[in-house]
């Protein structure tokens, strides 16, 4: 759609336009607790895309109605900032960050014990400073490790990845002129350690087998950034103790 | 998280009772679609319209064609859009007002389905190349909400399509002139996606959940598959999770289901596949 | 020793997820059970206690309990009773008669010549029931309760509490003394600070958050110390003490207003 003549998303050596190959992560990294205000807070970047997530609550919620007398509730405002794309967004909700944010809301939901606290709200707020395909993949692990770092007591983190088809193959992790001129893109996000899997979505076309493989290799993926996660979690405190141990 | 009222605790335990007998509330397999109606044309005013019953959810879809631009990356292709009003009289949960996140994104599965296939040829609604194209709106109107408006939905938008009649136009390069012409033509349409939507209820995956088994379901996913063995969309939705096996069990239902789906469809708007 | 595995090191730090034992175990805060294996819910770090297997958060909202001992900002004055913010999930109520021991006519008096909004408060919490309300009382509290005038109010995550505390008040005697300052901890995890000098009243503070950031690390009251008497010699120098406050080690009063 739009393709630029000539473009090839994969050479004959197999690497793809940023020089990846088929089953190869971006560039991720993660930090933990970085914002002062929110009860926690993460930031991802992953391949271009640029990622803060914080966490307010549990807190009490109003009006009152909101309110569910047996859990907490959940709310997710996946939002992009004007100057994150190419061309400005207008700021503010669209349709597709309103789905978007509805569907990691109930990525998110599964992993967390939101029975611990009735009638109150936690907040996750997702924004993208910078896009380049894979942002809601991004935002979800961002979202897990700030839930994490506000002591929200969760079942597992969530961790997420998508993979998709470009030039006829299975590959993971698109970025933005891939999933512009490819033919699918498949994102999923998984609770690792039972293979629970939270998110799901498909927009392209693919054959049953294509799917699934697509299905599998996102899952690869996203243990991969599981571990990053936890890492990155640790890695706040592990910077104090070094800090501390190398004073002495 | 869906906006449901509180249910009895009785019609929960009893939900999850049956379905652990392998039953379900309302006698059906967990494979089985209710009983479907499709009724199209009933709208003379739009293009197209269908008027599609399932069980007793009730959803009405009308078609309507204007003229536009189109958009800046695809200069030649028509436009579609999709939207749905989730309008009070169909449920005590619909709120009057801009559609909320439910009617978002069930118009957002249910278009992607159909754009991702490609169904509507897009192509062949180009007047003038990155100026004037023909643009499908398909509005959909719940009517009566009683569970699976996915699914609903996805039937009423292709039998729509598929009977929508469009004014022939001519259009004058010189003058740039566009006359509509007392002419209608079948809008192209090339292939039959439809959802196939699955709820998670005790770890049991059944077909076109009620609203009884909506409001306990743990989980949901929707497989649109086309009659060409592609799939065009998929969409977890909700909490809950799905182990790889029963996100493979979907596919394979949907495949199935939706084939089945297509020729209930397509025979009750007389026509073959396109 | 019990049959079963354990699967981290004492004090080891672990996320959410973590497979912690396996077998006749006990789950206690920051776990979760599945089975017969106890995995980790947060952030935090291992203490296995007999059978019983835990996760001190590194982070977390303040959950009361009752019997803590809070510190709490009066946001709203009612009929017959106050708002109180102990920064909890919940907001807390003190009752009229809760607040004092005499009698109130709530027709004649405005409560806001007791407590009014914004002050802050020290009170127990009373009781704490399953629809999330929060009672505090004041009466028998050190103060009366307040309102606490003079001081300032720093936040400190509430697990770790009993580290800023210390032993035995090990911790906070020895800050109080250092700094020549007053200081009332909540198991909330709000903290009062005052002191006639400004200078050694944001020591305090400083000390107190170096506690609350490093809590996880061992050696933790010596570094303190050290810190603090770094620090004192740079304001003695600078003129701001005149002598450096004697250390008598071992001897420690009372005086832990917060309960380890």
């Amino acid at each position: 759609m739009g393709r630029p003549e000539g473009l090839k998303l994969i050479d004959e050596n197999g690497k793809r336009v940023d020089g990846r190959k088929k089953y190869e992560l971006r560039k991720i990294d993660m930090e933990v607790g970085i914002l002062k205000n929110a009860d926690g807070s993460a930031y991802v970047e992953w391949g271009k895309n640029k990622i803060l997530a914080a966490v307010y609550g549990p807190r009490e919620i109003h009006p009152k109605h909101l309110q569910r007398p047996d859990m907490a509730v959940l709310r997710v405002r996946y939002n992009m900032a004007p100057f994150s794309v190419e061309e400005r967004k207008k700021p503010g909700p669209d349709r597709r960050s309103v789905e978007i944010s509805k569907v990691i809301r109930g990525a998110l939901e599964p992993a967390l014990l939101l029975e611990m606290f009735p009638r109150t709200v936690i907040d996750v707020f997702i924004e993208v400073l910078q896009a380049d395909a894979g942002t809601r993949v991004a935002g979800i692990t961002a979202a897990s490790l700030a839930l994490a770092d506000a002591g929200i007591p969760m079942r597992d983190l969530v961790a997420a990845c998508a993979a998709g088809k470009i030039d006829g193959e299975i590959v993971l992790d698109l970025n933005k002129d891939e999933d512009n001129y490819g033919e699918a893109d498949v994102p999923v996000a998984i609770m690792p350690l039972k293979n629970d899997i939270t998110l799901l979505q498909m927009d392209g076309y693919l054959t049953r087998d294509e799917l699934l493989e697509a299905v599998k290799l996102a899952i690869k993926g996203a243990k991969a950034v599981y571990q990053k996660q936890r890492e990155a979690l640790k890695e706040k405190y592990l910077q104090i103790a070094q800090e501390v141990a190398g004073n002495e | 998280m869906s906006d449901a009222p509180v249910m009895a605790g009785i019609m929960r335990d009893r939900i999850l009772n049956l379905l652990k007998k392998g039953k379900r509330i309302d006698g059906r397999g967990f494979e089985d679609y209710r009983d479907v109606e499709i009724k199209t044309n009933v709208i003379e005013k739009a293009e197209g319209s269908a008027w599609v019953r399932l069980g007793e959810t009730r959803v009405l879809v009308g078609i309507k064609v204007d003229v536009g631009e189109p958009f800046p990356d695809l200069p030649d292709r028509g436009v579609m859009t999709t939207n749905v009003e989730l309008v009070p009289l169909a449920s005590p949960t619909f709120e009057p007002g801009p559609p909320d996140e439910n009617a978002i994104e069930l118009a957002r599965i249910v278009d992607r389905g159909i754009r991702e296939s490609q169904a509507v040829e897009l192509e062949k609604l180009v007047i003038v190349p990155g100026k004037l194209v023909r643009v499908i709106f398909i509005d959909v109107h719940v009517l009566d909400h009683d569970g699976n408006l996915i699914d609903a939905t996805g039937l009423g938008a292709m039998a729509a399509l598929l009977t929508a009649r469009i004014p022939k136009l001519e259009y004058n390069g010189e003058t740039g002139e566009l006359v509509r012409l007392d002419e209608y033509e079948p809008l192209p349409v090339r292939h039959v996606p439809l959802p196939v939507t699955f709820a998670k209820i005790g770890g049991n995956m059944v077909v076109d959940p009620s609203l009884d088994e909506e409001r306990v379901m743990e989980s949901r996913i929707t497989v649109t598959f086309d009659e060409t063995g592609h799939v065009s969309a998929v969409q977890k939705g909700e909490g809950g999770s799905f182990k790889l096996e029963e996100v493979m069990y979907a596919v394979d239902t949907a495949m199935r289901k939706s084939s089945e789906l297509r020729e209930m469809l397509l025979s009750s708007v007389d026509r073959g596949l396109p | 020793m019990k049959k079963g595995s354990i699967f981290v090191k004492p004090r080891e730090l672990v996320v959410p997820g973590t497979l912690l034992v396996q077998g006749p175990f006990k789950n206690g805060r920051g776990t979760f059970r599945e089975g017969n294996r106890i995995y980790s819910t947060v952030v935090g770090l291992v203490e296995i206690r007999g059978d019983l297997v835990r996760v001190i958060p590194l982070e977390g909202p303040y959950m009361p309990e009752v019997g803590d001992n809070v510190l709490g900002k009066i946001v709203d004055v009612r009929f017959s009773n106050w708002v109180v913010d102990i920064g909890a999930p919940y907001e807390a109520s003190l009752r009229v008669q809760d607040a004092t021991e005499e009698r109130i006519d709530i027709m004649k008096t405005d409560l806001r010549r007791i407590f009014d909004i914004g002050d802050v408060i020290y009170a127990k919490i009373k009781a704490y029931n399953e629809v999330n309300q929060i009672d505090l009382t004041t009466r028998g509290m050190p103060f009366k309760g307040g309102p606490l005038r003079g001081g300032q109010l720093v936040t400190i995550t509430p697990s770790k509490v009993p580290r800023v505390i210390g032993k035995g008040g090990s911790m906070i005697n020895m800050i109080k003394k250092l700094t020549n300052t007053r200081i009332i901890v909540g198991q909330n995890g709000w903290v009062w600070v005052s002191g006639r000098n400004g200078e050694l009243e944001r020591l305090a503070i400083e000390a107190i958050l170096k506690v609350d950031r490093e809590s996880h690390t061992q050696g933790l009251t010596d570094r303190v110390k050290e810190f603090l008497l770094e620090k004192l010699r740079e304001l003695k120098e600078r003129g701001v003490i005149t002598e450096l406050p004697k250390i008598d080690e071992g001897k420690e009063g009372g005086g832990n207003d917060g309960k380890t």
